[in-house]
């Protein structure tokens, strides 16, 4: 008796620890960035995360071959000020989606490697880890293509 | 002392009635005439001020009086907020000018980074966005005058990291100033191109 609910036991936390169907990571869309003058030096990134997983999740670094550095930026409106404040991580709770919009949250990228035209394809890295444990060793990778643009939204979200 | 007493009282009276006259003259716009824009119902001429265009030439108050001219104040390290309301006033151009080719505004961005934006770097910026576009740079003291005239604050931000880098927290509204060089309407955030063109024209085009 005792021994069949050991076993019984063991299984349920077989089961528990290794779940049948995969944990869907985290999904990066939409990904354009700002055509700027060839002197600009630094340009805005736009993008949307999804994390269709039951986990929450922190975007802790975002790096491409294309830039010197890639930041996390906020602009916030204070009466009638705009304020830009550095994020050094991006929350995406399980279920839900973080858009970065002109205006609003996003990417600044520094120091491009060459000139930034209309139409060109840029790869970005996203990392992220599991909320509240960016010190620990877990970290799930994303890559994500982005697209040089000059006007103000994502290629067929353009309002008119 | 009874009479500094007074003094006092009526510099304080003198200073509320002031804020009372800007904040009247900022209300009382009619808001059934407009979607955005808050139209001034005395245009505010603005004081004389000495500051150079992306070309090197001169730019002061004579400079506003050809034609209705839409001024932003920014900086060309801001990645987002500026090249936004750039393109945003670049399309709205193109609505204006789609039905109203003859009343196209001018659009100037006044620098409020002086010390990184030169002319030279202006240049290399603002005929990017709309080669009619026109950057404006130059001594803190002149650009103080336009931006107090205007009640456009900035502000001065360290970034993270200990290097040196700065942003500049910046009044983000868009001005529009008459023919007369005066200011005319404040835009406020946030910017969308359509809204822009339909007040500008009801402004400028009245009836």
């Amino acid at each position: 008796m005792g021994g069949q609910i050991r076993i019984l036991l063991i299984a349920i936390l077989l089961a528990a620890c290794s779940p049948s169907a995969p944990e869907p990571g985290p999904i990066a869309a939409d990904a354009w960035i700002r055509a700027v003058p060839p002197g600009a030096g630094m340009t805005a990134g736009y993008l949307t995360i999804s994390n269709p997983g039951r986990r929450d999740l922190d975007l802790i670094q975002i790096t491409s071959p294309d830039f010197g550095k890639i930041e996390m930026h906020s602009t916030i409106m204070e009466g009638g000020m705009a304020r830009m404040r550095r994020e050094p991580l991006v929350p995406v709770p399980a279920g839900s989606e973080v858009v970065f919009s002109p205006g609003g949250r996003h990417l600044m990228l520094f120091r491009p490697a060459g000139p930034l035209s209309d139409g060109d394809g840029i790869g970005l890295t996203l990392t992220f880890a599991p909320s509240g444990r960016e010190t620990g060793d877990e970290r799930i990778t994303v890559a994500a293509q982005a697209v040089v643009r000059r006007g103000n939204a994502a290629q067929g979200k353009q309002h008119h | 002392m009874v009479s500094s007493g007074r003094k006092v009282l009526f510099v304080i009276v003198a200073v509320l009635a002031g804020a009372v006259g800007i904040a009247v003259a900022h209300w009382s716009a009619a808001p059934d005439s407009t979607e955005r824009a808050l139209v001034l119902e005395v245009p505010r001429t603005l004081p004389e001020f000495s500051l150079q265009d992306h070309r090197g030439d001169v730019f002061d108050r004579s400079r506003l009086a050809d034609s209705w001219t839409f001024i932003f104040f920014g900086f060309t390290n801001c990645p987002d907020v500026c090249p936004t309301t750039l393109m945003t006033l670049d399309q709205a151009l193109d609505q204006i000018g789609a039905d109203h080719p003859g009343e196209l505004p001018a659009v100037v961005m006044v620098s409020v980074d002086p010390i990184r934006d030169d002319a030279e770097k202006l240049a290399g910026y603002l005929p990017y966005f709309d080669q009619s576009f026109v950057g404006v740079t130059g001594e803190m003291p002149e650009i103080l005058a336009l931006t107090g005239a205007m009640g456009v604050a900035f502000v001065y931000t360290p970034l993270p990291g200990g290097d040196g880098r700065y942003t500049v927290d910046h009044t983000a509204s868009i001005f529009l100033i008459d023919p007369q060089g005066r200011l005319a309407a404040i835009f406020g955030t946030p910017h969308e191109a359509s809204v822009l063109a339909a007040d500008y024209l009801r402004i400028v085009d009245p009836g």
